[in-house]
């Protein structure tokens, strides 16, 4: 694993999302910039793929199950290939092929339609128990927000995944704290999150969600073929990776003016 | 009619080895047997409704063929948004199989009645939605749903519906013509599922005062099949029964249809009123109290014809 690269990828990334969101005007900047080194380093480090053949049989599935987080997909999908960049300038645009939120249709390499949160946990669920049946060795990895761990059906799933032996089943947390309106903890805490899961029955690693090293030693360490579904706590901060953008709650749906978008760019170019 | 399913669904194992059965803890005494026979392509998920749509939407997106079985209420009304992004967003080829449609589950209460499911799965784009009327029809509604390359939803009775095969006179694309052929009648009778025993019954009644009935039951209420809207569009008086609301129902759909096929007749809904059941009972006394009983609807139907 090259560090640099990864981190010069996010950063990259970083500013490709800013200027979509400016462009469209509109979109999930927090959960973006809080997924996306998260996403980098799945798609980098982890993830079996060939996205000249996105429907091979034993490719990794991702599924976005947050998927107001969309432009980071989107832009995680281009990087490697899966279709071009040109697809996403249109963003926000009417006629756009992308909406705001990822539609399984819409381009190679979205496994699911997403955004009603809470889904992709069950959907991911079914993948890996129709993958064990028959006898397929891929793995399915289903990320989902703190503030979708509100939702009850995240555990319904997480009960049926451990019920089901699936260590081929991994969900990671992108743990940045806040929902839409204010601090997790201030509407409904999910912690002890690692756990909860532990709890459930999950092999449990716990991180920085923006340190590849911290990253690359909890997948090492949950890649067992034990019989236990994996969770990943990737703790994160919202909006990460700007200076007036980190944890700042406007940050979760907005876009940039034009002065602080010229402020962005010109962080990330830093 | 569970049990008929049941066997047409052994039949159809047998050739099929990607359909998988996935039973939300519900079923005693009807699944032991393909439970046994097919243990690698049963699952009994739990009470957990959500979680059992999303994943049957995942098995279907690599391969399988899920049929996902539970009380009506639970299956259509629990997770319906699961159903609406997972199942039908994605066109997913699912099976869904409710089992106590309308009534049936009589005295166990209102949590368990169903008057508003057939609308909400036949409002999702993508779904085909099935009525059968009685055991015979099981292995027709498997059939079909497995020929539709998308999702659908079967609404069953309970247990101990009659076989109606006496006063059958045609049938075609399983919608079935009961007593009087339609252009030999009084008054035309729309209906599906179990109900059509209470239709048949009346029109068997009246048929000795000399009124013919004739009583149209469909198997396929959405996409509703041509012959449906062909027959109900060239008669003068349609009623449709249905053990469903009557705010919203098959009838509302098939009103709309006939209109647009220039209809001019007179057309009444009879079901479940805009009113949860309050009083308690068996399904026969339930149907009576919402003047849905054969006897009940004889004098209904006497009423229309004044």
């Amino acid at each position: 694993m090259n560090n640099t690269i990864l981190q010069e990828r996010s950063r990259s990334l970083r500013k490709k999302i800013f200027q979509s969101v400016y462009d469209g005007n509109g979109g999930h900047i927090g959960g973006s910039f809080s997924v996306i080194d998260i996403l980098n380093y799945l798609y980098s480090e982890v993830l079996f793929f060939d996205p000249q053949q996105p429907n091979l049989d034993n490719r990794d599935r991702l599924i976005l199950s947050k998927g107001h987080s969309c432009l980071a997909l989107y832009w995680a999908l281009a990087e490697f290939k899966f279709f071009d960049e040109e697809l996403i300038h249109s963003y926000g645009s009417d006629g756009s092929v992308f909406a705001g939120h990822p539609e399984y249709n819409k381009g190679s390499g979205i496994e699911i339609s997403s955004g009603s949160l809470g889904h992709g946990p069950a959907i991911g669920v079914g993948i890996a128990n129709a993958l064990k049946l028959k006898n397929i060795k891929a793995r399915v990895f289903v990320i989902v927000g703190d503030g979708e761990s509100n939702e009850g059906s995240v555990w319904e799933a997480a009960m049926s995944a451990a019920q089901l032996k699936l260590d081929n089943f991994y969900i990671i947390v992108d743990n940045n704290g806040m929902e839409s309106l204010d601090r997790t903890d201030n509407i409904m805490s999910i912690e002890p999150i690692d756990k909860k899961f532990d709890a459930f029955g999950f092999d449990v690693q716990r991180c920085n969600g923006h340190d590849f090293d911290q990253m690359h030693q909890s997948f090492q360490a949950l890649d067992s073929p034990n019989g236990m579904p994996k969770c990943l706590i990737a703790d994160t901060i919202k909006a990460y990776g700007l200076s007036f953008t980190e944890g700042v709650a406007k940050w979760h749906y907005r876009a940039p003016d034009d002065e602080e978008l010229k402020l962005g760019l010109e962080e990330l170019s830093s | 009619m569970r049990t008929a399913l049941r066997d047409a669904l052994l039949e159809i194992k047998e050739d099929d080895d990607g359909l998988y059965l996935i039973v939300g803890d519900i079923g005693f005494g009807v699944f032991e047997e393909f439970e046994e026979k097919y243990k690698k392509d049963y699952l009994n998920i739990g009470i957990c409704e959500a979680n059992m749509i999303g994943m049957s939407a995942g098995m279907a997106m690599n391969g399988f063929i899920p049929l996902v079985y539970t009380i009506v209420p639970f299956l259509t009304m629990r997770c319906f948004e699961q159903i609406r992004v997972d199942i039908a967003m994605h066109n997913q080829k699912v099976i869904l199989i409710g089992v106590g449609g309308g009534l049936a589950y009589g005295n166990l209460g209102p949590t368990h009645h169903s008057f508003e499911d057939i609308v909400l799965m036949s409002m999702l784009p993508n779904f085909k939605v099935f009525s059968p009327s009685q055991p015979n029809e099981g292995k027709a509604c498997l059939d079909l749903a497995l020929a539709h390359d998308g999702p659908s939803y079967i609404r069953l009775g309970k247990n101990g519906e009659p076989d109606l095969s006496e006063n059958l006179l045609t049938e075609k694309d399983g919608t079935k013509i009961y007593c009087y052929k339609p252009d030999a009648c009084d008054l035309l009778i729309f209906c599906h599922g179990a109900i059509t025993h209470e239709c048949i019954q009346a029109s068997k009644i009246l048929s000795k005062s000399g009124i013919h009935i004739s009583v149209c039951s469909a198997l396929q209420v959405k996409p509703l099949p041509e012959s449906i809207i062909d027959i109900c569009s060239k008669q003068k008086k349609v009623i449709s029964v249905e053990e469903h609301s009557t705010y919203h129902s098959v009838g509302s759909s098939l009103l709309k249809q006939i209109s647009e096929n220039g209809f001019y007749g007179k057309f009444k809904v009879y079901g479940i009123e805009d009113k949860f059941t309050e009083v308690v009972g068996s399904r026969d006394f339930l149907l009576e109290h919402h003047r849905l009983d054969a006897t009940s609807l004889v004098t209904r139907f006497k009423l229309e014809l004044e």
